[in-house]
């Protein structure tokens, strides 16, 4: 009875101590591994933060400018190059820009102030009526043209509040 | 368990009850011994952790390492990192080499120190001594491989600003300790040096590449006019963001021991000038706000006028009646005194109050100043505060006001922080209720319609013809405003040109502040050193360089008559 329990005793304390060694063995063994890969990561970290700085460094506005001029043949865009409506590059018709303008924004322009003088002059030495007929079928014309175009400036903003309706809702 | 029955008599008996008793002893002895086994066994698998507490993990290390927060600019470009440093000491006890034969190799090494200075180092008393902080990668590396025990390396950080003093202004510096010294450095020194945050990095409103192109342009204007100094300021008018802020002369944040260190100050921010003619775009919206006059009114400039014995005069005269858009153009003294006068003491205080002129800006930095305002507000100060005369404000009270003016009247703060990830994107938002209830409104939309354009024509017709830049439509006014003297009175030799600006005007994006510090006439100027002619084709080229990287696109111009303005120049007739 006592050696059948004693042995039973002896053999249980001999597999626990040695399964809770090994796990402990194998605890000890990932731990490390963490540890190694925990150090991995810190240093490259660093080496990352290093190379930022560095990239920052080596692509310093003032440096990249340099190195643009001596070995490309590129020049800064110039206001030239940009078209002024997205339209003209698209054949496509009722294109929208993404971003709009804050408000339909007129621009005043100075007029010239009407000197009386100028227009006696004119008529000096224009002496033909029929000219002058003809000059003033002209101002008539270009008259109702800059309505048409007023006209035509309308038609944006009805599309500029046709989009400010949609963005609304 | 039933205990042994056994029993005998005499001398045996007694000779077998005591080895009975001893066995059971024993026995007792082992059932301990397993016991206390199976106690620790089970304390060791159950309840001990394992082990983590003797490690540092990555993230307590992390921390411990990267003591400081980045700094980037709205595009993630690194303004300012903190990066491993390593500092040499000397430690005489693992010293093999002598002392004479170390002083050497170190000395070859670290070429700005001397033999006799390292030497003495290693000879002092004490047994551990710095030798030099913040050693380079190459030094280290060189130090490493003299393989002297004694010399001893440890890790310490150094702040690094890899754009060195492109935005210095701004970002401010640290001490050799890591203490911030100026600008976001300090400002938000409890978010950078916090170690929980130490991976978010802080995120200014500041484009390194249009700091860059405005610190050129703010050089070689500075150098072409023989100036004291510059600054210059580009800030987004439809978010209060500033996108680049410079002042010269600067420093270096990387090296603070140099010869121009902090004492540098920031002229957008801290200095106060009287800026002159920029305020004029205040007198008119206040007039036009009040309802005092319209754009058809106008005032006789024919005389100069005397007011608290002073003789005004106007800067380019025209001798004649002017109209209000004439007046702003022309940048008639006479004018505008005349229409603030009109105006009163009350409704131009006021306003000049809405407009943010009366206190500090609310900018995240420390080194900020208030205006220095009239001390009493006479007539004569109304006159000369009306074109920016007697009242002394730092350029970005200017610029938040002006862009004020040219937004649809929102008062909107200044700030160095990125803000509306949307914006980025590309997709502006028209300004909604709720985002323009959250800011006050200064002027009314009409209002600000009418500064849109007088804007426009001081720079087409007016004093600031030399800002125009081809395919823009450009809004500004010039400044130009004597120095004033110590002891009283103004310099007619040193003057403040400025020139504020704002492009698109038919659409405002970016407004552009620069100026002169006592810039000096030359002969392609005429030996003029007038805002006109000094500020205004500065603002010019930085417009024309930093207006396609922005992707602003151009304007057609179609000239609309307007019955109401009538300007016939001088020089014309």
């Amino acid at each position: 009875m006592i050696k059948i329990f004693a042995v039973f005793a002896i053999l249980t304390v001999m597999i626990s101590t040695a399964s809770v060694y090994n796990l402990k063995q194998a605890t000890e063994d990932l731990e490390e591994k963490k540890r190694d890969i925990a150090e991995e990561i810190l240093n490259d970290r660093e080496a990352i933060k290093v190379l930022r700085a560095e990239m920052a460094y080596l692509s310093r506005p003032e440096r990249l400018e340099r190195l643009s001029r001596r070995h490309l043949a590129l020049n800064a865009t110039q206001t030239e190059q940009l078209e002024t409506d997205i339209s003209v590059l698209s054949v496509r018709d009722n294109v929208q820009m993404a971003s709009l303008p804050i408000d339909n924004f007129q621009l005043l322009l100075p007029r010239q102030k009407p000197d009386p003088r100028a227009i006696v002059r004119v008529n000096q030495t224009r002496s033909n009526k029929n000219v002058s007929v003809v000059a003033k079928a002209e101002i008539e014309q270009k008259q109702q043209g800059l309505k048409t175009e007023q006209e035509v400036k309308q038609e944006p903003l009805s599309l500029y509040e046709r989009i400010l309706a949609k963005i609304g809702n | 368990m039933k205990p042994i029955d056994l029993r005998m008599e005499g001398t045996r008996q007694g000779a077998i009850e005591t080895a009975r008793n001893r066995i059971i002893v024993v026995m007792a002895l082992f059932t301990l011994g397993f016991f206390s086994l199976v106690v620790k066994l089970i304390s060791v698998g159950v309840f001990q952790a394992n082990g983590t507490t003797y490690y540092q993990t990555a993230s307590s290390s992390q921390s411990a390492l990267m003591a400081r927060a980045d700094i980037v600019d709205r595009n993630g470009v690194i303004l300012a990192t903190n990066l491993k440093t390593p500092s040499l000491a000397i430690s005489k006890v693992d010293m093999r080499a002598s002392a004479e034969e170390l002083a050497q190799e170190v000395s070859e090494v670290l070429p700005e120190m001397e033999y006799e200075d390292v030497l003495a180092i290693m000879n002092a008393k004490g047994n551990h001594r710095w030798i030099k902080r913040k050693l380079t990668p190459k030094q280290e590396y060189d130090i490493r491989k003299i393989g002297d025990p004694g010399l001893v390396t440890s890790d310490s950080e150094k702040r690094i600003y890899p754009h060195g003093r492109l935005a210095a202004h701004i970002l401010g510096a640290v001490d050799i300790d890591n203490n911030p010294k100026l600008g976001v450095e300090a400002y938000f020194d409890e978010q950078l040096s916090d170690p929980a945050k130490s991976e978010e990095p802080l995120m200014l409103s500041i484009d390194i590449r249009l700091q860059h192109i405005l610190n050129q342009e703010l050089t070689s204007y500075m150098d072409k006019f023989l100036a004291k100094g510059a600054a210059g300021l580009v800030l987004d008018v439809r978010t209060g963001e500033v996108l680049a802020l410079s002042s010269l002369p600067d420093f270096d944040p990387n090296d603070l021991n140099g010869p121009k260190n902090l004492s540098e100050m920031n002229k957008v921010l801290q200095g106060v000038y009287e800026l002159g003619s920029g305020f004029k775009t205040f007198t008119i919206a206040s007039g036009l706000e009040n309802k005092v006059v319209d754009l058809s009114d106008g005032y006789d400039a024919t005389k100069p006028v005397v007011v608290g014995g002073f003789t005004i005069r106007d800067d380019h005269p025209k001798e004649r009646w002017l109209n209000i858009p004439e007046i702003f153009a022309y940048s008639s003294n006479i004018g505008t005194l005349k229409l603030a006068q009109d105006i009163g003491v009350e409704r131009q205080k006021e306003f000049f109050d809405k407009l943010g002129l009366f206190g500090k800006s609310d900018i995240e930095v420390y080194e900020k100043s208030g205006p220095l305002l009239p001390r009493q507000w006479g007539p004569t100060e109304l006159a000369t505060t009306a074109y920016g005369h007697g009242i002394a404000v730092t350029p970005l009270h200017l610029a938040t006001g002006i862009a004020a003016m040219v937004n649809g009247g929102r008062l909107i703060p200044a700030t160095l922080l990125r803000k509306n990830v949307s914006e980025f994107t590309g997709v502006t938002r028209i300004s909604s209720d709720d985002e323009s209830s959250a800011h006050s409104q200064v002027i009314s939309q009409e209002t600000s319609g009418i500064m849109r354009n007088l804007l426009h024509l001081a720079v087409e017709v007016g004093t600031g013809k030399n800002a125009k830049v081809d395919g823009y439509l450009i809004g500004g006014k010039t400044g130009t405003a004597e120095k004033v003297i110590k002891g009283g009175g103004y310099s007619h030799k040193a003057v403040i040109s400025s020139f504020i600006s704002v492009f698109p005007i038919n659409d405002p994006k970016y407004l552009v502040f620069a100026m002169l510090d006592e810039p000096q006439g030359i002969k392609e100027t005429f030996n003029l050193r007038t805002a006109g002619m000094t500020a205004a084709p500065m603002v010019g080229d930085i417009i024309r360089r930093i207006g396609p990287l922005m992707g602003v696109s151009t304007t057609k111009k179609d000239e609309i008559e307007y019955e109401d303005l009538i300007l016939v120049s001088g020089h014309e007739r």
